[in-house]
């Protein structure tokens, strides 16, 4: 078969288009995510003082006074890190049960993964809202405890979709290979545990993400405090909140420190991702 | 851990020959499996019917038959592998020495694979490293001794040609095997729980020439302690090293007896034609 030479500059020329195309598209995202970034960084590096990171806020600190905002690091870090291990206690068994217990297309499963999808989209003013009326009804006041459960909440569909999506596609050779060594589905777990671990990873960072960036949760659910939490009764701030309440001050110093709180969660997302991804790589050498 | 290894292996072929028994053998006399009136099938359809045969011990039986006449399905319900497929209805009798496999619940499956090895089409090397590959069968059976679990890695690895091969990575991840290696790895996995019967699914068709020759030539080496079931796609294969052969066409045994007989011999005009290639 003799392909003419018109046919080969066509194909050579689309092929040429294409992969501009996804080029732009690449370097577009990336553009943004270095704008952002580099905005954060500009306006928060030079506002960032140890005093901020390291110390309460003092009296009039919202008016532009001296003190920190340690409370809102502290308040984020427990409530993202302790419903973050919830909503993994939670999610990880439901991909199990979903992908080794139920069969291929299990309707239960489908209408779960329906589900999932569906609590994916709702914007987290209403989970807040949600929390805060349930909250009311069982005589709760807002509360750490009130906030970690309601990011539980917030992120448990992003865990569980995206390690259902990593699941999914393990390959039916290895249930069978388990299976014909005599292996039980709970030990089977074990092997299918190894091979999702990066998307357990990934699943984890995504999570964590949307938790530590999240203000409308937790608004009505944590309140807002200037002390660090000593127990889960007692309300706490969350940095986003803090970054909120800066911006919307009138004086300009104080609308600075919102960019050094910015600065500072985007350091911790930063750290967290990177530590994430090494110690998924370290611990999945094994994956077929 | 490796250099231990290096010290275990000091006899003169590279291992220690020597039989582990570290479970009980249970089925006795001349064949091992067997069928009566064995129906199976898949979402209403009928795949194998009334089948009933008997695999003799120690001898390599090939199952040799058109796409799509059963011979997988008939492997896999030897197992009962044949569960993960969804819609699957079995009738009739399946044993393996005094067992019902046909009726066994899924507890005591477990032990069932255990004694009924499978090595697939493709290998599928489990998540983790080449030592545990093979320490994995074992664990899950309850052996959790460093020391047994050295001599069973060893042993097995040495019994299908590979250990002087992996013998320097065996913390290295089974997936970095070549695809020849990964399979006499999912093989000797096989092995080391002990089993009385292996069943091979097409074990060779994914491998090249020179890889396909030292597996098949491990089967036949192997018949000595374990009863072989084949299911093969190449006749000139089933030729080489079949003992027994059973031709199987449209769900149906056509034909069953000792290769040579069938070969040489077929009665039916079915096996004639397909043995001479007028249908494949």
């Amino acid at each position: 078969m003799k392909i003419s030479k018109r046919r080969q500059r066509t194909k050579f020329i689309a092929a040429i288009i294409a992969r501009i195309i996804m080029y732009l598209s690449l370097a577009a995202v990336f553009a943004f995510a270095i704008a952002i970034i580099w905005v954060v960084i500009r306006r928060g590096w030079i506002c960032v003082t140890w005093e901020m990171v390291s110390s309460l806020p003092g009296d009039g600190f919202y008016v532009g006074k001296s003190g920190g905002f340690l409370n809102a690091i502290v308040g984020s870090v427990y409530i993202v890190g302790a419903s973050t291990i919830l909503g993994l206690l939670i999610s990880i068994p439901a991909v199990f049960y979903m992908n080794v217990y139920l069969k291929k297309r299990s309707r239960f499963a489908n209408i779960a993964r329906l589900a999932y999808d569906v609590l994916f989209g709702i914007p987290s003013i209403v989970y807040g809202a949600f929390a805060f009326t349930l909250m009311i009804e069982m005589g709760m006041r807002t509360s750490l405890l009130g906030g970690l459960i309601t990011v539980t909440l917030l992120i448990i569909p992003i865990l569980i979709r995206s390690m259902d999506e990593v699941a999914k596609n393990i390959p039916h050779d290895l249930y069978e290979a388990s299976y014909a060594l005599g292996s039980t589905r709970f030990e089977t777990i074990g092997l299918v545990m190894r091979q999702i671990l990066p998307g357990i990873a990934t699943a984890t960072l995504l999570s964590i993400g949307r938790a530590l960036g999240d203000a409308a949760g937790v608004m009505f659910t944590a309140g807002f405090s200037d002390s660090i939490p000593t127990s889960l009764t007692q309300q706490t701030a969350t940095l986003p909140l803090s970054i909120f309440f800066q911006l919307s001050a009138p004086q300009v110093e104080v609308q600075e420190r919102a960019y050094a709180g910015a600065f500072v969660l985007t350091v911790i997302v930063l750290v967290i991702s990177v530590l994430g991804r090494i110690i998924t790589n370290k611990f999945s050498k094994n994956k077929i | 851990m490796t250099l231990f290894l290096h010290k275990l292996s000091n006899s003169e072929n590279g291992y220690p020959k020597e039989d582990f028994a570290l479970f009980k053998k249970e089925s006795e006399g001349p064949t091992t499996l067997h069928t009566e009136n064995l129906n199976v099938s898949i979402n209403g359809n009928h795949i194998l019917k009334d089948v009933s045969i008997e695999i003799p011990r120690n001898k390599i039986t090939c199952i040799v038959g058109p796409s799509g006449c059963g011979k997988s399905t008939l492997l896999k319900t030897f197992n009962r592998i044949i569960d993960m497929t969804e819609g699957v209805k079995i009738s009739g009798k399946v044993s393996l020495g005094n067992e019902n496999i046909a009726k066994a619940s899924f507890n005591d499956l477990t032990e069932i694979r255990r004694r009924i090895g499978l090595v697939p089409q493709r290998p599928c090397p489990l998540p983790m490293s080449i030592y545990d590959n093979i320490a994995y069968g074992c664990r899950i059976h309850g052996i959790h001794k460093r020391r047994d679990l050295n001599k069973i890695v060893i042993h097995y690895l040495s019994e299908v040609g590979l250990w002087n091969e992996v013998r320097k990575r065996l913390n290295a991840p089974a997936s970095g095997l070549s695809i020849g290696q990964q399979q006499r790895l999912c093989l000797a996995r096989s092995l080391a729980v002990e089993p009385e019967v292996i069943l091979a699914d097409e074990a060779t068709s994914a491998l090249d020439p020179i890889s396909s020759k030292i597996v098949e030539d491990l089967f036949v080496r192997l018949k000595e302690d374990y009863t072989i079931v084949m299911v093969t796609h190449t006749l000139r294969q089933a030729l080489r090293i079949a003992d027994y052969v059973v031709f199987i066409y449209m769900g149906q045994i056509i034909e069953y007896g000792p290769a040579k007989d069938v070969f040489e011999h077929p009665k039916n005009e079915l096996t004639q034609n397909y043995l001479s290639g007028v249908f494949s």
